[in-house]
């Protein structure tokens, strides 16, 4: 019998019993979908943080904190300050140090008003640190300033991304910071003038500038904020040579007495993407078991089809169809129902990758990143030929698995028996 | 010498097990079929006669005995070179046994399908078989839009399809009013006598068994009575 002869039969069979197998071809595509999904948004998710980490960190920046990035260590109440700078200098590699203040501050633009980071910083530092981002789009970054200039990420100005503005160069900016003191309730505020809103970043980074990054002079900040207590210290370095970091990183912990943590981004950029491979395999174990119920669903049904067709069965091997034929012609039936199955589920993967990245996932992550209002942040989900080509392969090979044993049941039926059937 | 028979059944036994008891279906049968021959199988229910019929057209096997088809011992056969015997029997259930979901063309074709026939051929001589036992205007109907006697039909298109060396007709005329199965009758002795095609039946009814040639009486596995035209 000819193989487009055996397919066509299968498919007239299963056009025959449309719930039951589209029942079947759904248990499929929900786990067809659930890997494509999984892994479009997983590189996606990669290609983001790949990105994110390039604009956001150069790779000859190391990054000083006092808050703890590992969370099992008790957390050190260990202050740096600003003139730590000077010292940290005369290391030997190290080019430039520079301090940071970081608060949350009301901030009122327009007619708007929102809860955000204030970065107290050194522009000009700040510059040299990040030549490729913080760089004015509209308005200049001052070089001469006063105390009531600020530089504002571009997400300041168009928090929505759909054409409705906040404000312009040259508009009030008015910061509230809210304290304790003693026991009562203290609130500060003053106006600032925007000098420059940066073009849009789209990254998030620890340090450097941010489309909701809001940017005063560190001196201002010291001032307004009332401390000398720097929340980082971001350190340039001379080479981008893994050793020397290294090296410089561990004389920058010993200086404070191992007190601080030095953030290497290289490093995290690894642990991140471990993280993040890690996540992607434990969610493709799970889509995985879900195909395994589905492949147990399409075994299920050709098990019973089998018992219904009996007749059907002992009428085709009394027309003179060999074993083989009768197997084949069972497994086409599964394999058809895990195609078409692979075929709905890439679908549906694909409108999921492009919902979740589109809707939420990456504001979630990023939000949970940064800890404040960043804006949209879609990521792209990765769809590529290979990963369809393996989903269909998958969904084949797993219908194949359980459509074997019910064909090859089917195939050795005795004749006589099969048409005696009732 | 004699040219070798068509069919020949020597000292054929068949043992069933029902549960635990031994049934004894077939005891001894010594039966020769020449080419063209119209043979009618006779006998009560449970006289063996269906037992034999399977016997002939190699889908069961004898406990005892020997089954030639054209000189080859059916005995001797595995699954697969008795599949390719059954290409060549044309069988006739008492019901019907069409595939309720393919249409009458697409029910005579299977045969052909079976035998990797191209689309296009099978279709067209599916036609002129159907056009044959008189249902041209019948061709696209499922089974189930069908009269019985109008199913019966078809199957024997199909068993004509792949110029079977001979037919096997299981009751042909079970399910079919008498009036229908006269006329059913007449189209299966016609086709015995235009092409010669041998044909095997079994029926309970004599009115029925009387277009056949030749007339064997089965009763408790032994051929008990032959008459002849």
């Amino acid at each position: 019998m000819k193989i487009i002869d055996i397919l066509s039969f299968g498919f007239n069979a299963i056009k025959r019993k449309k719930v039951r197998n589209s029942l079947a071809i759904l248990g499929v595509a929900i786990g067809i979908a659930a890997i494509i999904s999984l892994d479009a948004l997983g590189g996606g998710f990669q290609d983001m943080v790949d990105m994110q980490f390039q604009r956001g960190f150069s790779s000859n920046t190391l990054i000083i904190t006092t808050r703890g990035i590992d969370f099992f260590l008790p957390e050190s109440d260990f202050d740096m300050y600003i003139n730590d700078t000077e010292s940290i200098e005369e290391i030997e590699h190290v080019q430039l140090a520079t301090a940071q203040i970081q608060r949350a501050c009301l901030v009122e633009i327009g007619n708007y008003s929102f809860q955000l980071n204030v970065f107290g910083v050194d522009y000009e530092d700040y510059a040299e640190l990040y030549p490729d981002t913080f760089e004015a789009a509209n308005g200049t970054i001052p070089t001469v300033y006063d105390n009531q200039t600020v530089v504002i990420g571009s997400g300041i100005q168009n928090p929505w991304d759909n054409g409705t503005l906040t404000g312009f160069v040259g508009d009030n900016l008015n910061i509230t910071w809210i304290t304790r003191n003693g026991t009562l309730i203290e609130t500060k505020s003053y106006n600032a003038t925007v000098d420059g809103i940066l073009d849009e970043i789209g990254a998030i980074s620890i340090g450097g500038p941010t489309d909701s990054s809001i940017m005063i002079p560190i001196d201002q900040a010291e001032e307004f904020f009332e401390t000398s207590v720097a929340d980082l210290i971001l350190v340039q370095l001379d080479t981008d040579d893994e050793d020397v970091i290294n090296q410089v990183a561990e004389e920058i912990e010993e200086l404070f007495s191992n007190q601080i943590q030095v953030v290497i981004p290289s490093a995290l950029l690894d642990a991140i993407s471990s993280i993040i491979a890690a996540i992607e395999l434990f969610l493709a174990a799970v889509a995985m078991i879900s195909l395994v119920v589905a492949g147990v669903g399409i075994m299920n049904i050709m098990l019973t089809t089998i018992l219904e067709r009996t007749r059907e069965i002992g009428i085709l091997k009394s027309l003179g169809m060999q074993n083989i034929s009768v197997l084949l012609i069972f497994l086409a039936e599964s394999l058809i129902i895990g195609f078409l199955g692979a075929l709905t589920g890439i679908f549906l993967g694909w409108i999921l990758a492009i919902a979740l990245g589109q809707f939420g996932i990456g504001d979630f992550i990023a939000q949970s990143m940064s800890g404040t209002f960043v804006g949209q942040l879609s990521i792209d989900p990765v769809i590529t030929s290979t990963l369809i080509m393996n989903s269909i392969l998958f969904a084949l090979f797993v219908s194949t698995i359980f459509g074997l044993y019910p064909a090859w049941r089917a195939s050795r039926l005795k004749p006589v028996d099969a048409l005696r059937y009732e | 010498m004699r040219i070798s028979a068509l069919i020949e059944l020597l000292d054929l036994e068949k043992q069933y097990m029902m549960g635990k008891v031994p049934v004894d279906a077939l005891c001894g049968i010594n039966v020769v079929i020449e080419p063209g021959e119209f043979i009618a199988i006779l006998g009560p229910s449970g006289s063996g006669k269906s037992t034999m019929l399977n016997m002939i057209g190699a889908l069961d096997k004898p406990t005892k005995g020997v089954v030639k088809i054209e000189g080859v011992d059916l005995t001797t056969l595995n699954d697969s070179e008795l599949a390719h015997i059954r290409q060549k029997i044309g069988f006739v259930f008492q019901f019907f046994n069409l595939i309720p979901r393919l249409n009458a063309r697409e029910n005579v074709e299977l045969p052909m399908s079976i035998q990797g026939i191209s689309r296009s051929e099978r279709r067209k001589r599916a036609e002129e078989l159907l056009t044959t036992v008189g249902l041209a205007d019948r061709i696209d109907h499922k089974p189930s839009e069908l009269s019985g006697g109008e199913r019966q039909r078809v199957a024997i298109a199909r068993a004509l399809a792949n110029n079977p060396t001979f037919l096997l007709l299981d009751e042909p005329t079970g399910n079919i009013d008498s009036k229908t199965a006269k006329e059913l009758m007449k189209l299966i002795a016609d086709l015995n006598a235009k092409t010669n095609t041998t044909m095997i039946m079994i029926t309970h009814d004599k009115s029925i068994a009387k277009f056949a040639k030749r007339q064997l009486h089965l009763l408790d596995g032994k051929i008990v009575k032959e008459d002849a035209k």
